[in-house]
């Protein structure tokens, strides 16, 4: 996902989970999922600039159990912040243990540029993943960009 | 609950919707003439006949007694008003009543009036009675004013004007008339004096479409309701957070322990230690190794084993560790590396510490090299080979590697980016090597930077596939495979510097008329940051 700005939240990554890799994942069907797992994105990292909390990553992590029947290996990457790293590692190990995270509030909407972008993504990618070019996808796209369109107004 | 109170009792129906107007008027119409033929039938054909006797009828009534039901006959002998018009309704006493010629001019009012009224009147015993003095003294003041008009000198009129300002020289000189009108004055006076104030339903009622300001509406506006409503408001959501969390989780079944959600913000906490109900999760393993802690570079650089040690601390403190079965660390074999990484590549990892010198911290920019480089480096591989290796064969059904040096910016030639074997390549590879039963690896590198190594590794790799998350910072990740049509291509080139085209120093080298723009900035010296160039051009 080449994010175009920072500071971007949960919605945001779980949008393009949404809208890009769980459809895709799906139809890989993979038998073993591994996650380069960088907690750079988390909210207190000095390099990252991202706003991601232990709650995105383990929903996150929950939805990559949901592949591959939960054969799902994290490797530790980037994460500069200390308790930043190590608290976010500690929801995600959470999360393959079992442990239920409360899901996404829906007044957490991603970014009208987060999903432009991810509408790029899917134009680039619908050749090769018919998944993406779907009826079902495209509406699901249009109501995620509806939804950011109504959370623009709120802030406003 | 309040609003439907007052709606009945006050008459401030909000609004009437334009298409029913006519119907609302007809039916009031109707209404008004039951009303009218039940109270005195007699008197209306009679008005039409000699104005004089009803008007005589009228002061006379007005005379005996003010408070009794009103003389209904002066309905009729008005005769610029319709008989479909009423009188203003009644209104608690001292907030004024309505004018007759507000009345007149706005008749949309007089009919939502007669809409409101005609629910009384259908039981038709009750309207005389409800009819306060009030109205009996405003219908009284008009025929008395309009005799006064025939009193100042307009003597030439029509016979029956002429006989009513007899009777009326008549009933000016009666008693009770005073008693009677003087309150009108009064009552006049204070309609004059309340609109500066607080606005009497009368005079609201010149503005037909306005809903008439009711008790709920007119709150004080001080800014400590202000602040009470805001407090309310963030109540209100907070509640409907939670709300919209309990139902969420409901409807996927699962056991409520905590509501919390894990956050850094408010205090450390631990995550949410519900676990899912009708779900075996299974062994998971978690592999980490002190070992890995042993390459330490500058003390001010981001990659550090701190990173490892708070990470594992933080996992035995919150007791997850307890929960994991242990996979023992270890390094990577040659075999593992080689399905990745160049021969050269491993040789010069192993030999890039100069023993000989000094340093005990060699190397420039974001990689350094220390004694224990290539073991950390090999056992972070190994750890991940290992958890992928046990959840592959199933003796776990999930694993957690907690391993540094990072992998993913690492490359089949090339360590940068603080890694120098791709961990999470090679333990794919390994897995697809060593169990048949993979066929299909999903890698997923969700960290901010672009995971360039695994991309570059598994860009001809058919059998996984690497979705990456990243962040594009033009000066340190100069492509994206995503961003572009071309993007693949252009990361697999771009990030081996001996393929790089000439005038990629300058930026974005896809965009041509920029660049020349920005190069002949650079030539003319202006707006041309240096800083934005990458490193080692």
């Amino acid at each position: 996902m080449p994010w175009t700005e920072k500071g971007l939240t949960d919605a945001d990554y779980l949008a393009a989970f949404d809208l890009v890799i769980d459809p895709i994942a799906e139809a890989f069907d993979p038998d073993l999922v591994i996650i380069a797992a960088g907690f750079d994105a988390a909210e207190g990292d000095p390099l990252g600039g991202m706003k991601v909390s232990d709650q995105g990553y383990a929903l996150m992590t929950e939805r990559l159990l949901q592949l591959a029947g939960g054969k799902c290996v994290a490797a530790l990457e980037g994460g500069y912040g200390l308790t930043a790293t190590a608290s976010a590692a500690a929801s995600t190990l959470g999360a393959m243990l079992g442990f239920a995270t409360p899901p996404l509030s829906s007044r957490r909407r991603p970014k009208r540029s987060t999903v432009e972008t991810l509408g790029k993504i899917i134009d680039v990618h619908k050749e090769k993943w018919p998944v993406l070019a779907s009826d079902e996808h495209r509406s699901m796209y249009r109501a995620t960009l509806e939804a950011t369109r109504v959370a623009g107004k709120e802030k406003n | 609950m309040r609003r439907g109170d007052s709606d009945d009792d006050e008459g401030s129906a909000p609004t009437v919707a334009p298409g029913t107007v006519d119907d609302l008027d007809d039916l009031a119409a109707a209404l008004s003439g039951i009303e009218l033929a039940s109270k005195a039938p007699e008197n209306r054909e009679g008005s039409a006949a000699d104005p004089d006797t009803i008007l005589a009828r009228a002061l006379a009534g007005i005379a005996e007694d003010a408070v009794s039901t009103p003389p209904p006959s002066t309905k009729g002998d008005m005769p610029r008003r319709s008989p479909r018009l009423k009188p203003f309704p009644k209104t608690p006493a001292g907030t004024g009543g309505m004018g007759d010629g507000e009345e007149w001019r706005k008749p949309k009012l007089v009919v939502r009036y007669k809409r409101e009224n005609a629910t009384p009147a259908t039981s038709a015993a009750n309207t005389p009675e409800k009819e306060t003095p009030k109205e009996s003294f405003e219908t009284a003041r008009e025929s008395f004013s309009e005799v006064k008009e025939e009193e100042g000198g307009q003597e030439e009129s029509s016979p029956a004007p002429v006989s009513v300002a007899t009777l009326a020289s008549r009933y000016v000189v009666v008693k009770p008339e005073v008693d009677i009108v003087k309150p009108e004055d009064d009552q006049i006076e204070d309609e004059k004096d309340q609109p500066r104030s607080a606005p009497s339903p009368a005079i609201k009622s010149h503005q037909v479409h306005r809903k008439p300001r009711s008790k709920v509406k007119t709150k004080p506006r001080d800014p400590r309701s202000f602040a009470a409503f805001r407090e309310m408001r963030r109540e209100e959501t907070k509640a409907e957070t939670e709300a919209d969390q309990l139902a969420s989780m409901l409807e996927k079944k699962v056991s409520i322990a905590e509501l919390d959600t894990p956050s850094r913000r408010g205090g450390r906490k631990a995550p949410a230690r519900a676990v899912r109900s009708g779900e075996d999760v299974g062994v998971v393993g978690l592999c980490y190794s002190d070992v890995m802690e042993l390459h330490e570079g500058p003390a001010q650089h981001f990659e550090r084993p701190a990173r490892h040690a708070a990470t594992v601390a933080r996992m035995k403190k919150d007791g997850l560790e307890d929960k994991c079965a242990l996979i023992a660390a270890r390094e990577a074999t040659d075999e593992e590396l080689l399905t990745c990484h160049s021969r050269e590549h491993l040789a010069y990892v192993a030999d890039a510490f100069d023993h000989t010198s000094d340093e005990a911290v060699q190397g420039v920019g974001d990689i350094y090299w220390t004694e224990h480089t290539e073991r950390c480096a090999r056992t972070a591989a190994g750890s991940a080979c290992e958890a992928a290796d046990a959840v592959a064969s199933g003796t776990c059904h999930r694993a957690f590697a907690v391993v540094r040096p990072p992998g993913h910016h690492a490359e089949c030639a090339r360590a940068m980016g603080f890694c120098f074997y791709n961990n999470t390549a090679v333990a794919a590879r390994a897995a697809l090597a060593a169990h048949s039963h993979v066929n299909r690896v999903l890698l997923l590198d969700w960290d901010v930077h672009h995971g360039n190594g695994c991309v570059s590794l598994y860009f001809i790799f058919i059998r996984a596939i690497v979705l990456t998350a990243c962040f594009v910072q033009l000066s340190q990740d100069p492509g994206c495979p995503l961003r572009r049509r071309s993007g693949n291509v252009r990361v697999f080139t771009q990030v081996r510097r001996g393929f790089l085209p000439r005038d990629w120093r300058h930026g974005r080298s896809w965009n041509r008329p920029r660049h020349r723009v920005q190069r002949q900035r650079a030539v003319d010296g202006e707006g041309f940051n240096r800083r934005r160039l990458p490193r080692g051009v």
